[in-house]
């Protein structure tokens, strides 16, 4: 199971661990455009992306702002809903279809009390992710949205590959005009060639 | 004793925790505008509010911001203290007069030698800051007049009681804007206002 050779990566498992894990991880598929979690409802699952990419949102009235994108051998939650156990602020939406692993808020609680271990991956997961928040957050501070692109040309280049390009302007905060000429731009549009 | 009811609301703690925590938890106060941390320091304490207000602040592209707002019967720490002593990253000042509760970090290293069962706090401490960030992240992706209403809805607290030019440097939103909000939400806000 993928997902345990990557906890296994995070931090070496003992056999009795792994075994638990693999009696009570779940598997989930959904199609691209289906949503994983909506706005105001409670994230009661953290998933690992074993197959596909998704998007977290936020909506606002009919606009929708694009917050992040998850792909391969990542860990999907929302954030605040889930270690709260509060109604989510954002929603997770496929953009491919997904093949995608998790354990419920209950059971990643039991699984702590069962293996004081798994507080190591736990902690170094959170430590994890909480870097990369606060590495967002730092790009969404960036005045220019051509200085939000660059930032993810240069350390996500994967993403502008694979992420339509109406998101990543969602991203930005721009619209999809704006967003090409940010592209030209850094690029050189071909009639100036 | 506060600090030890909050813990025990986390997850109960057996009486040789208790006991151990009652011993070693100290008091001290902190007047308003005193740094409990400087950024680049090493953050000694993990300390629980019993009264007051402190704000946790750090470099947002080279500019001072803040990142939250912490008051009564909560924890207050730098994020770097659930790991390692490093230096920290952010400054925690007091914006009123304060009383906290706390441990040392050398204190909090024993215990969690001592005492596995504290590590569900740790996670609790550590969890508690990725959830700030995400509430900021989530207010900060709406336009300014937005923001300022969503913190409203959400920490109307923070509103009353955080002096403006602080509201302004968390949501990123300039201080004559913060000010004319603020004025209007008291007149009862109706629509936004343009941004020139």
């Amino acid at each position: 199971m993928e997902i345990l050779n990557f906890l296994n990566g995070v931090y070496p498992m003992s056999p009795e661990l792994i075994n638990y894990l693999s009696n009570i991880l779940k598997t989930k598929t959904l199609k691209k455009d289906e949503y994983l979690l909506r706005a105001g409802d409670i994230c009661k699952n953290v998933y690992f992306v074993k197959k596909g990419l998704l998007r977290s949102l936020y909506l606002k009235g009919d606009k929708e702002i694009s917050k992040w994108f998850m792909k391969e051998n990542d860990v999907v939650y929302a954030v605040k809903s889930f270690l709260e156990q509060v109604p989510s602020l954002e929603s997770i939406q496929a953009l491919d279809d997904c093949t995608l692993q998790y354990i419920t808020y209950s059971q990643l609680q039991d699984v702590c009390r069962r293996f004081p271990e798994f507080l190591n991956h736990r902690s170094i997961l959170t430590e994890h992710y909480y870097k990369l928040s606060e590495e967002r957050h730092a790009i969404v501070l960036y005045p220019k949205a051509i200085e939000r692109y660059q930032y993810l040309l240069q350390n996500y280049p994967e993403l502008i590959g694979r992420v339509p390009a109406k998101y990543i302007a969602s991203y930005l905060g721009v619209s999809k005009a704006t967003l090409n000429r940010h592209k030209n731009m850094l690029y050189g549009h071909p009639k100036n060639k | 004793m506060e600090f030890i009811n909050f813990l025990h609301a986390i997850s109960p703690m057996g009486s040789e925790l208790t006991n151990h925590l009652s011993s070693i938890v100290k008091t001290a106060n902190l007047k308003k505008n005193v740094y409990l941390v400087k950024v680049g320091n090493v953050c000694k304490y993990v300390c629980f509010v019993k009264e007051g207000l402190l704000k946790c602040s750090s470099l947002d592209n080279g500019k001072k911001a803040c990142y939250w707002f912490v008051k009564e019967n909560d924890i207050i720490t730098p994020f770097e203290i659930g790991f390692e002593q490093v230096r920290c990253k952010e400054s925690i000042q007091a914006l009123e007069d304060c009383t906290l509760q706390y441990v040392t970090y050398s204190e909090l290293q024993d215990i969690y030698f001592r005492f596995p069962e504290f590590y569900v706090h740790r996670e609790t401490f550590i969890d508690k800051y990725v959830s700030l960030l995400d509430e900021r992240a989530y207010i900060l992706a709406y336009c300014p007049p937005d923001r300022y209403k969503i913190l409203l809805q959400r920490q109307p607290e923070w509103i009353r009681r955080v002096h403006n030019r602080h509201i302004s440097s968390y949501l990123r939103v300039p201080l004559s804007i913060v000010c004319q909000l603020k004025k209007m939400t008291k007149q009862t806000l109706a629509g936004h206002i343009k941004l020139s």
